[in-house]
């Protein structure tokens, strides 16, 4: 193999890695895949590996210490093969972007368990103990939590999976929210345990603390009169009363729904 | 349900955000190599790290707290700091320690325990990541080093292949101090092939995580967390199979509430320093035999001392 086209292939490497890299955040589907914190990395790596890609077409080295192109010959340092090495950095990578879903499937959420309590929330015991919560203060004393809460146009609570966990737990920020109307934006998962009736589902959002692998799903119980379900992981926009009841020695939040519609993947589909 | 269910759809996107996260840190860690290849002076390392090959494995193993890496971007940067003369165990004992002992993994690990003895959780996971990383040091100062590394990253091999250039037919003469584009040049030429070189194995790693995160069935552990011994081995297979980064992996293990602390601990050491996407990046350095044994190793180790450890009431 000569020394240009060796050179080639590792250029169209870095390339196909800067394009993916620069892609998935330009067009924000990292959104998807990777906590805020860790999204301008993807971008500037992006970046500095399309200027690799350039350089290295651009710039041959004369002299390295790597075993490339040196004195006009090469010495053959790569482990693997170089076409298998070029395939497997290239089209892995290509056919898993193309794949990709850009969602978890149903799956997922039951390999890894449903979290209904905040101790499976992580963070939740830093979170807990400092910043104080919204419904009180360092001395403990209550104070007026309303304005904390966002409000659709016609003045219902939009909550969170996460809001409803914590207030579960604390009984002053339990009543922002209990006997209240709510909406809530999620994905539908039958409810396979916790569910005495039998009219209840969980509506699902992922939680995450780095990327998509570690997400863990976050469920609320949905009371529905409805006998028809959607599919599996479907996006639905929930609207009902927020009830606390006490099951298994505490709290557990539950909305009694009121509206039932399909609704759009929110533009981060995570919660954080 | 089966304990195994493989999705593709599910394999791609886990794939794709374990490469979105962890790429930036590899091409960080190769960025640096690449600098460190040409500005680092060679006896640089000789002069701040103690002549004693035991006191500079214990100074190693806090360098990460001044020169804090991820196990991402660590292989690629020791590979260079070996062949610019450190000594592979003080190597190893930096590559292991550094993802563990540094502030960033301290300040996460304190926080993310809050309410759950986060000063002793902190204290034993710095802790106890530095012993065995000094531990494993102390061992691998009795290996040879053609038994541990690659042949092609031998620090002997590649001063024969420098030697070897001036032997060449049609030699010609070598700039002996080169400008600084020339050496900006060569340290992107040192960054690319080191980077091609570990994301090869990244990617290979990145596959097998991927196919364990989303194919095996997590709550399948969850009854094993009523025995110590057995939670802690557990744990340390999930860190494993999640691979997670260092600076978060803390936020994960306490939500883990039904398994023991020494647990958590087990699987805030274990995965650090190994899992089976490092054990693929640690494959573009050393050799298969003492990965495997590295890992066996590790398992065993900081299995059995986190066990021992449960007398603690955390």
């Amino acid at each position: 193999m000569t020394a240009i086209v060796r050179r080639g292939m590792s250029a169209v490497s870095l390339a196909t890695w800067g394009a993916i890299l620069t892609y998935f955040y330009v067009t924000r589907r990292v959104n998807d895949y990777l906590h805020p914190t860790f999204q301008i990395y993807v971008f500037l790596a992006g970046l500095v590996l399309l200027a690799m890609a350039a350089g290295t077409l651009l710039f041959p080295a004369e002299h390295t210490h790597e075993g490339e192109e040196c004195c006009g010959h090469e010495h053959d340092r790569i482990r693997f093969s170089h076409w298998v090495a070029f395939f497997v950095l290239t089209v892995p990578v290509v056919v898993a972007t193309i794949v990709s879903p850009s969602q978890f499937s149903a799956t997922i959420v039951e390999n890894r368990g449903i979290v209904s309590t905040l101790d499976g929330l992580p963070g939740a015991q830093a979170r807990y103990a400092e910043p104080p919560l919204p419904g009180s203060t360092d001395s403990g004393e209550p104070v007026n939590t309303g304005d904390y809460l966002s409000r659709s146009a016609d003045g219902v609570i939009q909550a969170e999976a996460v809001d409803l966990l914590y207030a579960a737990e604390d009984a002053d920020l339990r009543k922002d929210f209990d006997g209240k109307e709510v909406e809530m934006v999620g994905q539908y998962m039958p409810a396979k345990a916790n569910n005495p009736t039998g009219n209840r589902f969980n509506l699902i959002r992922m939680f995450v603390v780095c990327c998509a692998a570690d997400a863990r799903p976050l469920g609320i119980a949905v009371e529905s009169t409805k006998s028809e379900r959607p599919a599996e992981m479907s996006w639905l926009r929930i609207r009902g009363k927020a009830t606390f009841p006490v099951e298994g020695g505490r709290p557990t939040p539950v909305i009694e729904a009121q509206s039932i519609e399909p609704a759009e993947p929110p533009e981060e589909s995570f919660i954080y | 349900m089966s304990w195994f269910q493989f999705s593709f759809p599910d394999f791609c996107y886990a794939f794709i955000s374990i490469l979105l996260e962890g790429v930036p840190f590899v091409l960080l860690g190769t960025l640096l190599s690449g600098l460190i290849d040409q500005f680092l002076p060679a006896k640089f390392l000789y002069r701040i790290l103690p002549k004693n090959r035991g006191a500079s494995i214990l100074v190693s193993g806090l360098v990460g707290l001044v020169l804090p890496m991820c196990e991402c971007g660590i292989v690629p940067v020791i590979r260079r700091l070996i062949r610019k003369g450190l000594s592979i165990p003080s190597a190893v004992t930096y590559m292991l320690s550094a993802p563990i002992v540094n502030p960033i993994v301290a300040v996460s690990t304190f926080m993310a325990f809050k309410g759950q003895s986060a000063l002793e959780m902190t204290s034993l996971r710095l802790g106890l990541g530095y012993l065995i990383a000094v531990g494993v040091g102390f061992v691998v100062l009795r290996l040879k080093p053609e038994t541990i590394l690659r042949e092609s990253a031998l620090p002997d091999a590649e001063e024969t292949d420098r030697h070897s250039h001036h032997e060449h037919e049609h030699e010609h003469e070598h700039e002996h101090a080169p400008g600084l584009a020339t050496r900006l040049r060569l340290a992107l030429a040192a960054a690319v092939t080191d980077f091609l070189d570990v994301i090869v194995f990244f990617v290979l790693g990145a596959m097998i995580a991927a196919t364990f995160n989303t194919a095996v069935d997590q709550t399948v552990i969850l009854p094993l967390a009523l025995d110590t011994t057995l939670a802690t081995f557990a744990l340390m297979g999930l860190a494993g199979i999640l691979t997670l980064c260092s600076t978060s992996d803390a936020f994960v293990a306490a939500t883990l509430t039904a398994f023991p602390p020494v647990a958590k601990l087990a699987f805030l050491v274990f995965g650090p320093m190994m899992d089976v996407k490092l054990a693929f990046i640690y494959s573009a350095l050393f050799r298969k035999r003492f990965v495997i044994g590295l890992a066996v190793a590790l398992f065993l180790v900081i299995g059995v001392v986190c066990v021992r450890l449960s007398f603690l009431r955390l």
